[in-house]
This record gives structure tokens, C-alpha cells and sequence, in this order.
């Protein structure tokens, strides 16, 4: 079960209780899920859905109020297991006192590195995410939400985790951010990790998960490979470059022709955000000021 | 379960086992981190400031023997003041901070236990509050040095004033010390190693007679026979016999003619379970005594009969079937001293078989109150106390020049006098030199002694205290006789005080951690408000009623048992923070330090356990 799936539940539930102990909300009801080795899966669904209540559950952060789930192998909240995975909260939270590279020291720590390991790991972390010298001789407090992000997300890989749980990943990062978080992803997944991602920004799910659960009410209500359950089986797309008007128009009287509808025939359009990385570009990265102290606390 | 991937989980465990002490010292090191970016390290200066005014402002009754104690113990007071509302109002606040602010969500997700979080806020707060109490200390230490150049110029120039108009240079002792060594001397004591060991002398003229147990008439002392094991009680259930009780006498002048009598007591002891289950619980003791004139063969004959129903016949002992049983002799007349010796007690039973008792009598005083009575007498004989110190290293004295003092309680009860007087005598063993002096007894306080160092420093030593004056008594309180011995380094003397006050605070602090692991800041604040009124509220139920007696009945338990008054003291908060003495410069002796802080660390463990419990079964992000 830990070799093949890295995260399974079984009949997870959550019911939240008032302070009388009566049941107050059903934030999750009997989720069945199993996470494949090396793949990013993503949870979808709108506010109050239960994707956060997933996730806290899996960190053993709550306790559930039925069914099982077992992260690695092992019971979720175990030592054994926070050794081997990393957690990005929806919101970067961490010791607004603390600068940025104490941040990861102290995460370090934590993990048993010694000092030259923290030295190392520190380097690296807040070179991965971007994050120059003079931001991280900064206390979080004077951070913006971009740079908590970055710091988040540094803390949360400074264990080189197989498994990682992101919560919002993308949250209140701009068009760069977000891509390079994308990227990230990405990358991590190409160095064989596993994740879980939870998320209401369902262009981002699509650019990076293989496969995703929609999550409404606290019901799993779809699960299935993100290229499988977008396929619109009964469109065919043709996109080709260098063809000339005429042989466009050729090619789209032989469609009618061969008696298929034409939907639409046209010049593809980009994506706002492919747009907005190549009019900003690469400087945009590098003047990423802080926000007025305690601005994002 | 024994695969290569058990094998791996395994060793992960071992590792972050291993790991424990560094993530223990993360979470300490970002705890002390917070407290000082909080800037609560400004209260520590502010609390020295307040030590100082206040000290400064505050009139001294003495500027020569009080401002030093007073400077000690206003320092001491602000410290404990500073640990009280660090504990209050700072170690609440990490863990409800962490809650709110959901820094927990990403603390407890990393492989961090219940046990390392709690313990390791505890330990960043008791640093925290070691470097605060540090800087004070520090502070506090220069500020009562600066004083006590003063007050030794002071103790200079007073002493010069006084000195001829003193009779008694000793009593000139404490001044002379100050201005010699400066008021920062500080001291710890040492009790009478194999007393007080009351012994008769009779000034002179005491005849010689080795193993001879004296004791002198009207003084209530006694000598005393245990007879429980004796074939007495055996003997008589068959028939009457007798007991025959051969004394040593001596007359002083002015009563040679007077004839040598003496009271004989056989006292039966009911046990405490006999007590407990007997017909007539309250008492304890029945006592049979009589008066008898000691013949020239110098041997008492006391007839003795079985105990039953009627009351023996005058002149004869009924021996009790049950109980503890003693023989007592007292001495009739106040210039008579009568003794006895090993073998002087030889029971005889019904059919003439005899049994001698080999052992010597036990000499004892009477007791008053916890008190051992010295009755007075301007002439010899006259009741002794006698004390001794058997070897004590010249080393341990301390050093300068300044005479050594000895102290003990004695209260003088003084129906015929004014001003009753007491009479001390040292006498050194090595060298059979002695030197006395008469003073009257402080009453409550500790009665002084100052002994000049060109006549003993160090060694074996003994202390003979009579009282002089006809018709007064005083009481000695045994356990309070001791030397005084040369303490700490001032400097080594004050942060033993501020240890006492962190041990404090550590307890306080692991007190509120453990409140913060479930209630909010402010809650746990108020938290800390009840237990403070708690532990005011108990001492006060501890006092009354049905409870009052149990405690009592439980602290009578734990007092004689070693170690016992110790940890009564300490069961108590405030048993751990410096007491009044240690202002006057007693010294706090190591190994107390060393139990206190084993006592404050099983209270936090436990504490921090608790608070580890709380912590695992909360449900952080709920």
C-alpha cells in the first residue's frame, strides 16, 4: 500500500460539532480515494467543499469522525510520516517574527539537519524560490503575499519530501508567481514526488494534474484523469501553423464535405497569461517590493 | 515485519529519536527569539530601576546591619515580581499565538512530537526569563556593592565612636566584622553534631566517680530504667517481689545534715495501637510515684505487686499487665545530687530469683513546650547544659579576624527577676583551656555568643550553659544550637538567590504552558489568576476544619522523617524562592539547591506531560 499509494482513504468523514457537541456541518462525507506514486492529483471544488478538511485530515491535524486514512503507510499526523512529507498551507503561515533564512533553519531543524546541512538546504530553498539576499534578512512580517508564499513553500520542501500536500498553491500569487509555481510543481513531480493539490483556480488543476476529484458538499462527485474527463469525444480539433487562407478554407470544406458540423474556424487565440509573461517578462520577477509591514498578516 | 522496509522504518525512528534534543532546542531557541524581538527584554532593566528607587526611598532602621539585607531582598522581591508576570502574561502566549495565528498548522506537520513543542516552549520561556533575571541580578549586584563601600566607611567610624564606651568587646563583634570585611560577609551554620548532651558539673567540687549518671535535686532532671523487656511484669503475676535501687548521693554545703531523699516513678506507656483500641483512648501515660529517703547502704527497696482492680497498698508499685514500662528517680532536694550507675537496678521476683539490669540509666531534663529546662541556681550544684562541636575544620569559619559566633534559642521564664542570667562557659577538649561570660538571654530571638579567634579556631569545642539566678528557669530549644560558618561569595551567594527565583518561574511558566496547550491567551491568564487564588485558598482550608487537621495530622508524619519539613516547605510555592535569612546572608546550601531544582524538574516534566496530552488529543485546525 506505501510502495503503490502513497495516500488511501477509506470512508473518510467529518462532521463538525458546536460546543455542545451537536453536529454542525458535514464537511466531508466518505471519501474513497487512493493516490498513484509520482503523479500530481488534484482536488477541485468550490468554497466549503471539503478539499482544506481533506487535507487537514491527512495531516492528522483533525481527527476524523469515521472511516481511515493512511498517508505512506502509516497513520496521518505520526512523526514517521511528517519526516517524509511537506505541506503548504492555503496561507503561508509561519513566525512573522522570524527572517526568512531563520525561517528555514528553524524548519531545518525540525528535520534533524545539522548546520551544515541547514547552511545548504537554506542556500538552495530560498534560490529555488526566488527569494534574494536582502528579502531574506527580513522578518516575514515585512513579506508580501508573493514572497509568504515563496517562504511557504521553501518550508515545505526543506525535508526533500516524497509526498507533498499543497493547499491553494497558487493563491495570491500573480501571473508569474503562478506560473513558476507551476513549474515547480512540475519539476517536482519529475524528481518522482507525489501530490496532492487542492484547488478552485481550474485552469491551474489542468495545466499540472493528472488526474483530479471534484469535490462538492463533501461528496466526491468525479475522479478520473484530467485528459480523460475533458475530452469532448465527439469534437475533433485540427491545429496546424503555416497554412495559407486557401488551404485553410480547403481544409475545412472537406470536413463539410466528409459531413461533419463545423463548430469553429479559426485563428486560435493565446492565453491571457501567455501574454501577460511575455509583455512583463522577466523584470517583473525581479522588482517584487514588500508590501507595507504587517500589509498581508 | 522483519523486511528491508520495516528494517528503514525502523532506523528512521532511531534517527529522529536521536534528533529529539535539536528540534527540543529549535522550538526553545524561537520561543527565546519571539520574547526578545517582543522586546520583553526592556522589563528587566525597567525591574532593576524599580529595585533601585524603591530601596533608595525606603528608610532603614540601621543603615549599618539593615541596608544590605533590605537591598538583597528588594532585589530578590522585583526579580520574583518579573517571574510572575512573565509567567502570567508571556508563557500563555506562544501557544494560543500559534493556534490563532495557525503557525500550529505548519509546526505540528513536521516531525515534531506533542512533548518536544510544550518542552521546548518551557524551555525557551526559562531562558528567556534566566537572561531577564541575569541582567536584574547583574544590576542588582553592582548596585549593593556601590552601597556597601558606604556602609563600611560607616561601620568604620561608628565603631570608633563606641568602642570605649563598650564594656564587652565581644558584643562590639558585629560592628567590628562590617568594618573590617564589609556587610557583604555571608554565612551558613552548623548544629550541634552530638547535641546538647545534658550533663551535671558541680563547679568544682564533684566527687569522682566515673560511670556515675548525676542528677540534680528540684530541676525536674531524671534518671530513667526501661523495665518492658525485664522479667518484672512476669514475675509479679505469680506474686509480690521487690526492686531494688542502688544511688550514689552528694551533699553541697549548707545541706550535709539534711537527709538524701528521692521521688521514684514507675510509669507505664500505653502503645498507639493499645491507645487506638483500648476503653480510654486519650490516655497515655499512669504514673506511680513516691517519695523515699536513700539509707546509708545507699539502696532503695521498692515493694511491687501485680496491678488489678484495687489500688496497690500505699508504699507499693501495682505493675500494669500492658505498656511500655519505666522506673524514674528524681532528686528531692535542690542542694542534693544523686546518681546511679550500670547495675544499679536489680528486680527481685516472689520466690527470691533475682535479675540485675546491666545498662546505665538515661539522664533526661524536663521538657516544656519542645524546650529542655535549665533551672536556676546562684550556687552550685547546679543543672548544665553542655554542648559540643567535635571537630570542625578551621577552614569552614571563614576568614578575617572577627570572633566566631555561636547562636541558640533560649527563653528565660523569669518569675523572681528582672533581669535573669545565664552563664556560658568554652571550654576547649585539646588543650582543657576555658573562657566564660554571663549575658541575658534574647528571649525569642537567637541568643548570640562571640568567641575571640586567638582562643579557638576550629577544632573540637564545648559549650556549658548554667543559669545563675535563683528561681528562674530557661528553656533551651536543642535543635536551634549552631555555629555560625563562613558562607558564599556575595557574588556566589546572589545567584544562588536568583536560581531560587528561575526555579520558580520555571514552574510558573511550565504551569502556564500547560494551561495555554487548551485555553486561549486570556483565559489561560485568567487561568494563572486562580491558581495563584487557589494555592491562597488552600493554605487557608489547610488550616481549618476537618482538612485542617488531616494536613496537620500528615505534616506531624513528614516532619521527623528526613527530609520531610524540607519538602513540606517546597510543597508550597513559595518554599522555593529565597527566604528571609537568605537576605541576612545565610547561605543556601548546595545541596538544598540541587533537591529544589530535582523537585522543580519532576514538577515541569509532569506538567509538560500533561500539556503534551492536551496538546495530541486537540484538534489544532478545528
Amino acid at each position: 500500500m506505501d510502495e503503490a499509494h502513497p495516500v488511501v482513504t477509506q470512508g473518510l468523514t467529518k462532521v463538525y460539532k458546536d460546543f455542545w457537541g451537536r453536529q454542525k456541518v458535514h464537511a466531508l462525507v466518505g471519501l474513497d480515494l487512493a493516490l498513484e506514486r509520482g503523479e500530481i492529483f488534484g482536488l477541485l471544488g468550490p468554497n466549503g467543499s471539503g478539499k482544506s478538511t481533506t487535507i487537514k485530515l491527512l495531516l492528522g491535524l483533525i481527527f476524523p469522525t469515521a472511516g481511515r486514512a493512511r498517508v505512506l503507510g502509516l497513520a496521518p499526523g505520526s512523526s514517521a510520516v511528517n519526516q517524509r512529507l511537506g505541506y503548504l498551507p492555503e496561507e503561508s503561515y509561519l513566525h512573522r517574527f522570524l527572517t526568512g533564512e531563520e525561517t528555514i533553519d528553524f524548519y531545518g531543524r525540525l528535520f534533524g539537519l545539522g548546520p551544515r546541512q541547514r547552511r545548504g538546504r537554506t542556500e538552495e530553498l530560498l534560490e529555488m524560490v526566488g527569494l534574494d539576499r536582502r528579502a531574506r534578512a527580513r522578518q516575514l512580517r515585512e513579506y508580501s503575499k508573493g514572497m509568504s508564499r515563496r517562504i511557504g513553500l521553501a518550508q515545505a520542501l526543506v525535508n526533500d519530501p516524497e509526498l507533498l500536500l499543497l493547499d491553494e498553491p497558487t493563491t495570491g500569487l500573480d501571473p508569474i508567481g503562478t506560473r513558476e509555481m507551476k513549474d515547480l510543481i512540475l519539476r517536482l513531480k519529475g524528481e518522482g514526488k507525489t501530490i496532492l493539490l487542492s484547488s478552485h483556480l481550474l485552469a491551474d488543476v489542468r495545466d499540472v494534474c493528472d488526474r483530479i476529484g471534484i469535490l462538492a458538499r463533501g461528496e466526491l462527485r468525479e475522479l478520473g484523469r484530467v485528459r480523460d474527463l475533458l475530452t469532448v469525444r465527439d469534437v475533433f480539433q485540427v491545429q496546424a501553423k503555416g497554412a495559407s487562407d486557401e488551404a485553410c478554407e480547403a481544409m475545412v470544406s472537406a470536413a463539410r464535405e466528409a459531413g461533419a458540423q463545423i463548430i469553429a474556424a479559426e485563428h486560435p487565440t493565446t492565453t491571457l497569461e501567455d501574454l501577460f509573461l511575455r509583455v512583463v517578462g522577466a523584470e517583473a520577477r525581479d522588482s517584487d517590493e514588500p508590501a507595507s509591514p504587517g500589509a498581508d498578516a | 515485519m522483519d523486511t528491508p522496509h520495516a528494517h528503514a522504518r525502523s532506523a528512521a525512528t532511531a534517527r529522529r529519536r536521536r534528533h529529539a534534543g535539536r528540534r527540543l532546542a529549535a522550538i526553545a531557541l524561537v520561543t527565546f527569539r519571539q520574547g526578545l524581538r517582543l522586546r520583553l527584554w526592556l522589563l528587566a532593566p525597567l525591574a532593576l530601576a524599580v529595585a533601585i528607587v524603591t530601596d533608595l526611598s525606603s528608610p532603614r532602621f540601621d543603615p549599618i546591619f539593615d541596608a544590605i539585607p533590605a537591598a538583597v531582598g528588594t532585589s530578590m522581591l522585583v526579580m520574583t515580581v518579573l517571574g510572575v508576570i512573565l509567567a502570567v502574561f508571556f508563557a500563555t502566549y506562544p501557544t494560543p499565538a500559534e493556534m490563532d495565528s495557525r503557525v500550529a498548522y505548519t509546526l505540528m506537520t513536521k516531525p515534531v512530537s506533542r512533548w518536544e513543542i510544550v518542552a521546548g516552549k518551557v524551555l525557551g520561556l526559562t531562558l528567556l526569563m534566566a537572561a531577564m533575571l541575569a541582567i536584574v541580578g547583574v544590576g542588582a549586584y553592582a548596585y549593593v556593592r556601590v552601597r556597601a563601600e558606604g556602609i563600611q566607611a560607616l561601620a568604620a567610624r561608628r565603631l570608633e565612636e563606641v568602642r570605649g564606651r563598650t564594656e564587652r568587646s565581644a558584643d562590639l563583634n558585629p560592628l567590628q566584622a562590617v568594618a573590617q570585611e564589609g556587610p557583604l560577609g555571608t554565612y551558613r551554620y552548623r548544629e550541634a553534631t552530638a547535641g546538647p548532651d545534658f550533663e551535671v558539673r558541680f563547679a568544682g567540687e564533684a566527687p569522682e566517680a566515673p560511670g556515675v549518671v548525676w542528677v540534680v535535686g528540684q530541676t525536674g532532671m531524671h534518671l530513667r530504667w526501661r523495665l518492658t523487656d525485664s522479667p518484672l511484669r512476669e514475675w509479679t503475676a505469680s506474686g509480690p517481689g521487690h526492686i531494688e535501687i542502688t544511688l550514689a548521693a552528694h551533699r553541697a554545703p549548707g545541706a550535709e545534715e539534711e537527709p538524701v531523699k528521692v521521688g521514684v516513678r514507675l510509669v507505664a506507656r500505653r502503645s498507639e495501637a493499645e491507645r487506638a483500641v483500648g476503653p480510654d483512648p486519650g490516655k497515655k501515660r499512669l504514673v506511680q510515684d513516691m517519695e523515699t529517703e536513700v539509707p546509708e547502704s545507699g539502696t532503695v527497696r521498692v515493694p511491687v505487686v501485680r496491678a488489678g482492680e484495687k489500688p496497690p497498698p500505699k508504699g507499693t508499685f501495682g505493675v500494669p499487665g500492658e505498656g511500655d514500662l519505666f522506673l524514674e528517680v528524681l532528686a528531692s532536694h535542690p542542694k542534693h545530687v544523686v546518681g546511679a550507675e550500670a547495675g544499679a537496678v536489680r528486680i527481685v521476683g516472689p520466690g527470691g530469683q533475682a535479675v540485675r539490669l546491666d545498662r546505665p540509666p538515661e539522664r533526661l531534663a524536663a521538657v516544656m513546650g519542645g524546650r529542655e529546662m535549665l533551672v536556676g541556681c546562684p550556687e552550685p550544684p547546679r543543672q548544665t547544659a553542655v554542648f559540643r562541636f567535635d571537630d570542625v575544620p578551621a577552614g569552614l569559619l571563614g576568614d578575617g579576624d572577627t570572633a566566631v559566633e555561636i547562636a541558640f534559642s533560649l527563653d528565660a521564664f523569669s518569675p523572681a527577676t528582672v533581669q535573669p542570667t545565664a552563664r556560658a562557659t568554652f571550654i576547649r577538649p585539646d588543650t582543657g583551656a576555658s573562657r566564660s561570660f554571663e549575658f541575658t538571654p534574647e528571649g525569642h530571638h537567637p541568643t548570640l555568643l562571640y568567641l575571640d579567634r586567638d582562643f579557638w579556631h576550629g577544632g573540637p569545642l564545648r559549650v556549658r550553659l548554667e543559669c545563675l539566678t535563683r528561681d528562674d528557669y530557661m528553656g533551651l530549644l536543642p535543635e536551634s544550637i549552631r555555629l555560625r560558618l563562613g558562607g558564599d561569595p556575595f557574588v556566589v551567594h546572589l545567584a544562588k538567590g536568583a536560581f531560587r527565583v528561575l526555579l520558580f518561574g520555571t514552574v510558573l511558566t511550565a504551569a502556564a504552558v500547560f494551561l495555554s496547550t487548551r485555553l486561549s491567551w486570556f483565559v489561560s491568564i485568567l487561568g494563572m489568576v486562580a491558581l495563584f487564588a487557589m494555592g491562597t485558598g488552600g493554605r487557608i482550608l489547610l488550616s481549618y476544619g476537618v482538612v485542617g487537621e488531616l494536613a496537620e495530622s500528615v505534616a506531624e508524619r513528614l516532619e521527623p522523617v528526613p527530609g520531610g519539613a524540607w519538602l513540606l516547605g517546597h510543597l508550597q510555592l513559595q518554599g522555593l524562592l529565597p527566604a528571609d535569612t537568605f537576605n541576612m546572608g545565610q547561605a543556601v546550601p548546595w545541596w538544598d539547591l540541587g533537591a529544589s531544582l530535582a523537585l522543580v524538574l519532576a514538577v515541569t516534566a509532569v506538567l509538560v506531560a500533561a500539556g503534551a496530552y492536551l496538546l495530541r488529543t486537540r484538534e489544532v485546525a478545528a
